[in-house]
């Protein structure tokens, strides 16, 4: 058993087709605007006058698919003051929508905002990892679905062996806040955490 | 912000006013018993029972917040962890505490001893739900709220509405008890009226301390702004009139009626315009800290994704 399941996100990869966005609300079965696994396109640079011709400056966007981080200090689970959510031995952090209050802290205190109100319901509910799936031996809904191969899933050590220990880059928060388990490789665009040269494109469009 | 958050609004400006104005209660009884124990007692005696009354409604306003309200007891589960946890513990406590010894003061029930005990113990648990209160926002992802002046600004707010509430039960309680001629009104007005003018004095500490802590939060909420990809300027369009009403109120509300009520009562005898100034620093007070309050939560910026 995995002592600490991740996520890798390769976005060199990543064609911001959001294919693994929708398999996950269907495989979830969630409904409009509760959103688990979500796309996002970051980009920034403008256009300047170079000879009567307007030419890009510094133009670049990239894509990000993200879910819950599954992080290895979850502030989520801190912040609960029902002890709905609680880490597993296996890494996962799941929400008991039986006992959530619906006070929605941990959606104040989460910085990838994964904890994703249910107002029919009341309460929090975010990524599962799709534990049932994994139970059953088969993979993460998301990642079965990416077409580029930019998703994969495993022990978060097997993953960093493989493709280094990033966990940052804009949009993402300092990775020093909540110990992500999470594997990136970056874009030859991409913008270091906290950078304040591009911006989230489209954000209405994309929820 | 989320309409649910007002119900926040009202929570914490409630439950603060109460911790607030019962510990000024307490401190008032204790400097005044030894000297006007028996008037002290008359008119103070319905107030404990008030601001529980307060602390009620705050707390009932709180369940409006939650998606599962019928769940709210589960809230004190994480208190080895989670500082919600422990604002729902102490104020449940205070509570209960503070509704003892409001209910066996009103009806003289104990020993004058075992009241003292209790309220002390619940002005104890007051403070620890304010302070509680304040770390719940003091997390890091929410750099706006990660301050000191967040401590500040809800024990400034539970102070001043404190005053001026416990002020105003006071005032309200003596024109009653002086509806009818009982031979003490003069002897309990010039008790008022010393009262009323340490609390003008302290209302102008107190939006002293408010004003010194303003650039620092102004400071804060610019850096907090920059790490979520916004600016002080954009904020400060947004809401910049919101936040210039809301100083100009509380300077005169505390600032200006606490030094006016200062000045009235150096003549140590009732005067009815302490009545109508008292209520008035309440009523301003009030709508500053709600606009405060709205700003708080409005302006809220937290780090990383949406």
């Amino acid at each position: 058993m995995a002592k600490q399941y991740a996520f890798y996100f390769d976005a060199n990869s990543c064609i911001d087709c959001k294919a693994c966005q929708v398999a996950c609300q269907d495989k979830n079965d969630l409904p409009g605007g509760v959103i688990w696994r979500k796309v996002i396109e970051y980009g920034g640079g403008d256009w300047v006058m170079q000879d009567n011709v307007m030419v890009p400056n510094g133009i670049f966007t990239y894509a990000l698919s993200t879910s819950c981080m599954h992080c290895q200090d979850p502030i989520c689970v801190h912040v609960c003051p029902s002890g709905a959510m609680t880490k597993r031995e296996d890494g996962i952090v799941l929400v008991d929508e039986d006992l959530c209050l619906g006070c929605r802290y941990c959606e104040w205190a989460c910085p990838y905002g994964a904890p994703a109100y249910r107002p029919e319901l009341g309460v929090m509910s975010k990524c599962t990892f799709c534990e049932d799936l994994l139970a059953a031996g088969e993979n993460p809904a998301c990642v079965d679905a990416c077409v580029t191969r930019a998703l994969d899933y495993g022990e978060l050590s097997e993953l960093q062996a493989k493709y280094g220990d990033l966990a940052e880059m804009a949009p993402l928060p300092d990775a020093k806040l909540t110990s992500p388990s999470f594997v990136l490789t970056s874009y030859r665009a991409s913008q270091a955490t906290g950078s304040r040269v591009g911006k989230i494109i489209d954000l209405a469009e994309e929820f | 912000m989320n309409p649910h958050e007002w119900a926040l609004v009202v929570f914490t400006l409630l439950a603060q006013m109460a911790a607030g104005a019962f510990i000024v209660l307490l401190i008032t009884r204790a400097a005044e018993t030894r000297r006007m124990g028996k008037e002290i007692d008359r008119l103070g005696d319905l107030l404990g029972l008030a601001i529980m009354a307060i602390l009620g409604i705050g707390m009932l306003a709180s369940l409006l917040h939650l998606g599962s309200p019928l769940r709210a007891y589960r809230a004190v589960s994480n208190f080895g962890n989670s500082w919600l946890s422990r604002e729902i513990t102490f104020a449940s406590a205070f509570f209960v505490f503070g509704s003892l010894y409001g209910l066996m003061q009103w009806a003289k029930w104990g020993s004058s001893t075992l009241r003292s005990v209790l309220a002390g113990i619940a002005g104890l648990l007051g403070v620890s739900m304010v302070y509680s209160m304040s770390r719940i926002y003091m997390i890091p992802t929410e750099p706006a709220w990660n301050s000191y002046e967040t401590l500040v600004s809800f024990f400034t707010a539970a102070f001043l509405l404190g005053i001026f509430l416990t002020g105003s039960g006071l005032v309200i309680r003596h024109r009653v008890l002086s509806s009818t001629e009982d031979g003490q009104q003069a002897k309990r007005g010039k008790l008022l009226s010393d009262i009323l003018g340490a609390y003008g004095i302290v209302a102008v500490a107190l939006v002293g301390v408010q004003f010194v802590a303003l650039p620092v939060y102004l400071a804060e909420i610019g850096d907090a702004a920059a790490a979520a990809g916004s600016s002080l300027q954009e904020l400060l369009t947004s809401y910049g009139v919101i936040l210039l009403l809301r100083l100009l109120l509380i300077f005169i509300g505390a600032g200006v009626l606490g030094a006016m009520i200062y000045r009235v009562s150096g003549k140590h005898v009732w005067e009815s315009r302490l009545a109508s100034l008292t209520i008035a620093g309440f009523s301003v007070v009030l709508v500053s800290e709600v606009l405060s309050r709205f700003l708080f939560y409005a302006t809220r910026v937290r780090m990383g994704l949406p």
